[in-house]
Parts: structure tokens; C-alpha cells; sequence
């Protein structure tokens, strides 16, 4: 597949496509886990070698599993850099800024789908990414879980996270967020 | 409690004792990774592994430890440089190799006229049958065990959650992925020896 787009500073993209349009490769390959076999991708004019690390935040639609979960803490904090010696304070931050501190304690296996996004959105926060790349975030979320993640993407400010980008095929998700969008395949 | 201790004045009896301790302080460790890296099938494989270079060291009367080692490194290292995709555990690729293991067991053992029993008598050993160099041997695994997972306690933690999340955040997961299946190996070879049966 070649494939050639350009997003200007701050500003938001939806990809969308059909199941096996590449939507996902693509995300994968803007969060480094595959590597082109041609051309350059550029976020801020580097290339993804040339980021500081953890800049850019990748939330896959598969995390975590049931075996030795994690702590909603530990998850938040994955990103936060080990020398950070502030590091609960941030985390602590993170969440409340999603609204989830009543979460605190408890393990990331026995969230819900909605949850899991909020506190998968707190970790890029916490790790204070410059784009956010999210992979079908509504995907099996139900009417009010959906509307949850759809109105904290769009209160996410630009200083917050600068660039977010989201796959998804959900075409009311779409139109709710109103974001440019980018199609992949068909997107009908 | 008192025949406990009695038991413990025997020199065999306390390696055995300590080679307990050791392995049940560290061992479990590897059995997360092999849970979490959904390496189920390639542990199968080594201990299949260890089969192969017990009968090895029978044939060429050469030391069980070392030989164990080597098969589970070289099988550990072909699997490695065979996947271009090894994040669903090498299934395939383990089982195939536990297979090519037996067969290579079986016909030492019928060539070289290595009695099956005893192959396997050597890789059910009792802990009991510990020299002080097998100790020192199980002790500087578990250290290095316990070194590599304290000292990347983050880094595992992130691999563990998510191998892709773990890369976007500039893990080298690739590296890490490769010295826990190592360790794995080492553990596997170790453990059929020492540990399993009393």
C-alpha cells in the first residue's frame, strides 16, 4: 500500500475504512511497531528515530490481560520516565484530570471498556505525549461509554495532547467527534 | 520436626534443600514470562529440548548440564532467527521442533544403544543427587534471573502489558523479548533436573 498524507500542528485526524482496510497497520506504523519498506514518516519534521522518546502515545484496542494485571497506578505510570521523581504526584494528576480517581487501586483487568480508555487517555497524558494514536477506541464500548470517550477526546486541549489521531469505523463516533477525516478503502 | 533437621545434617539432604529454596524463589519468575509471552508451546519444546541432550550425553558420555544447556540454546537461537513474527509464541515453530527433538532423541538412543530409562531416570534427577558445582550452577541462574527482572522491573512490566505500547514508548522489545526466552531456556534445562521430582 503507498500512502501519503500531512496533518498540520494541533490539529485531529480520523481514519477511516472498513475491517481489513489497513486502518490499524497504519496506526502501527505511525507508532513505530512496523517500519515502512519505503518513504519517511515525520512527526514535527523527524522522524520517529529522531522523537524523544514517548512522544508519541499509542492505545491499542487489545491491552492488558487477565494474568498478573496491572494497577490502574502502574499503567498511568509506564510512561513516566524512571529518573521522574514526581512520579505518583503525576499519575495522580493524569487521573483526575480523566475523572477517574475512584479507580485508583483497583486492576486494569477489571475495568470496564470505557474505563480502560479513560485510563489508557490518563497514561498518554502522564507521559505528557505530543500525538495520541488510538486504535478503535469504541470498539465493544456501549451508548454511554462511547459518549464518555467521545467527550473527553474533544475536551482534550491542545496543550494537553497537541496532535490525536483515531482509527475507528464507527461512523457515529465519526460524525460526533467532527474532525477531518481521512478514508481508507470503503468506508461505507 | 526434629527428624526435619536430623535430615538436614546430610549433605545431600541440605543441597537438595537449598537447591528448593533457590529454584522456588526464583524460578516462578519464568513461569510468568512464559505465561505472558505466550510461550506455552516453547517451553514444551525445551524441556523436549532437554530429552534430546540427555540422550546426547549418555551417547557421548559427556556431562548432562552443559549438554542440556546447549540444545536448549541452540533451539532457542534457531527459533529466534527462523520468526519473522514471534509475537504469537512460535506455536508452530515449537511444536515443530519438539518433534525433530524426539526423533533426534529416539534415534540416538537406538544407535548409540542408550537404554530410554536411563535417559530419562537422568532427567527426572533427584535433587537429593546434587553436587556442590550443580548448586552453584542453579544459584547463578536464579541470581541472573533476579538481576535481569529487578534491575528491568519497568521495562517487563511494559512488555508485559502490551509489546506494541512497549515499543511506542522506545522499549527495545525485541532485545528484552530475546534474553527472557534465554533465561527461559536456561530455567527449563536447570529445573528438569533439579527440581522436579522428590
Amino acid at each position: 500500500m503507498i500512502f501519503s498524507f500531512s496533518l498540520p500542528a494541533g490539529g485531529n485526524l480520523l481514519i477511516i475504512g472498513g475491517n481489513g482496510a489497513g486502518k490499524t497497520t497504519l496506526l502501527r506504523f505511525l507508532s513505530g511497531n512496523l517500519l515502512p519498506e519505503g518513504g519517511k514518516i515525520l512527526i514535527g519534521g523527524k522522524t520517529l528515530n529522531e522523537l524523544e522518546p514517548r512522544t508519541v502515545c499509542y492505545v491499542p484496542q487489545q491491552q492488558d490481560s487477565v494474568m498478573f494485571p496491572l494497577s490502574v497506578e502502574e499503567v498511568v505510570g509506564l510512561g513516566i520516565p524512571k529518573s521522574e521523581k514526581q512520579h505518583a504526584k503525576i499519575i495522580a494528576a493524569a487521573l483526575k484530570r480523566m475523572g477517574c480517581e475512584n479507580l485508583s487501586g483497583r486492576s486494569f483487568s477489571t475495568l470496564s471498556g470505557g474505563e480502560k480508555q479513560k485510563v489508557s487517555i490518563a497514561r498518554c497524558i502522564a507521559q505528557n505525549a505530543k500525538v495520541l494514536l488510538l486504535d478503535e477506541p469504541t470498539s465493544a464500548l456501549d451508548e454511554s461509554s462511547r459518549q464518555a470517550v467521545t467527550q473527553i477526546l474533544k475536551s482534550l486541549s491542545v496543550k494537553e495532547i497537541p496532535t490525536i489521531i483515531t482509527v475507528t469505523h464507527d461512523m457515529v463516533f465519526a460524525k460526533e467527534l467532527g474532525w477531518q477525516s481521512l478514508v481508507i478503502g470503503d468506508a461505507a | 520436626m526434629n527428624n526435619l533437621f536430623s535430615a538436614l545434617t546430610l549433605a545431600p539432604v541440605l543441597r537438595g534443600f537449598i537447591a528448593m529454596l533457590i529454584s522456588g524463589a526464583a524460578f516462578p519468575l519464568c513461569g510468568v514470562m512464559v505465561l505472558r509471552l505466550n510461550l506455552i508451546p516453547m517451553r514444551y519444546m525445551l524441556m523436549h529440548g532437554v530429552i534430546l541432550g540427555g540422550a546426547i550425553s549418555l551417547a557421548l558420555s559427556l556431562p548432562l548440564m552443559p549438554v542440556t544447556v546447549a540444545v536448549n540454546l541452540i533451539l532457542v537461537f534457531v527459533l529466534l532467527a527462523l520468526s519473522k513474527d514471534d509475537t504469537q509464541g512460535f506455536g508452530v515453530g515449537s511444536a515443530a521442533a519438539m518433534a525433530v527433538s524426539m526423533a533426534l532423541a529416539s534415534l540416538i538412543i537406538h544407535k548409540a544403544g542408550v537404554t530410554a530409562n536411563n535417559t530419562l531416570n537422568l532427567l527426572w534427577g533427584s535433587p537429593f543427587a546434587l553436587k556442590t558445582s550443580d548448586l552453584m550452577l542453579l544459584g547463578a541462574i536464579s541470581i541472573l534471573l533476579a538481576v535481569y527482572v529487578i534491575v528491568n522491573m519497568r521495562t517487563i512490566l511494559a512488555i508485559f502489558y502490551n509489546r506494541e505500547v512497549a515499543q511506542s514508548l522506545g522499549i527495545h522489545v525485541r532485545f528484552h523479548y530475546v534474553v527472557m526466552v534465554i533465561l527461559i531456556a536456561l530455567v527449563i534445562a536447570v529445573a528438569m533436573k533439579y527440581s522436579v521430582r522428590f
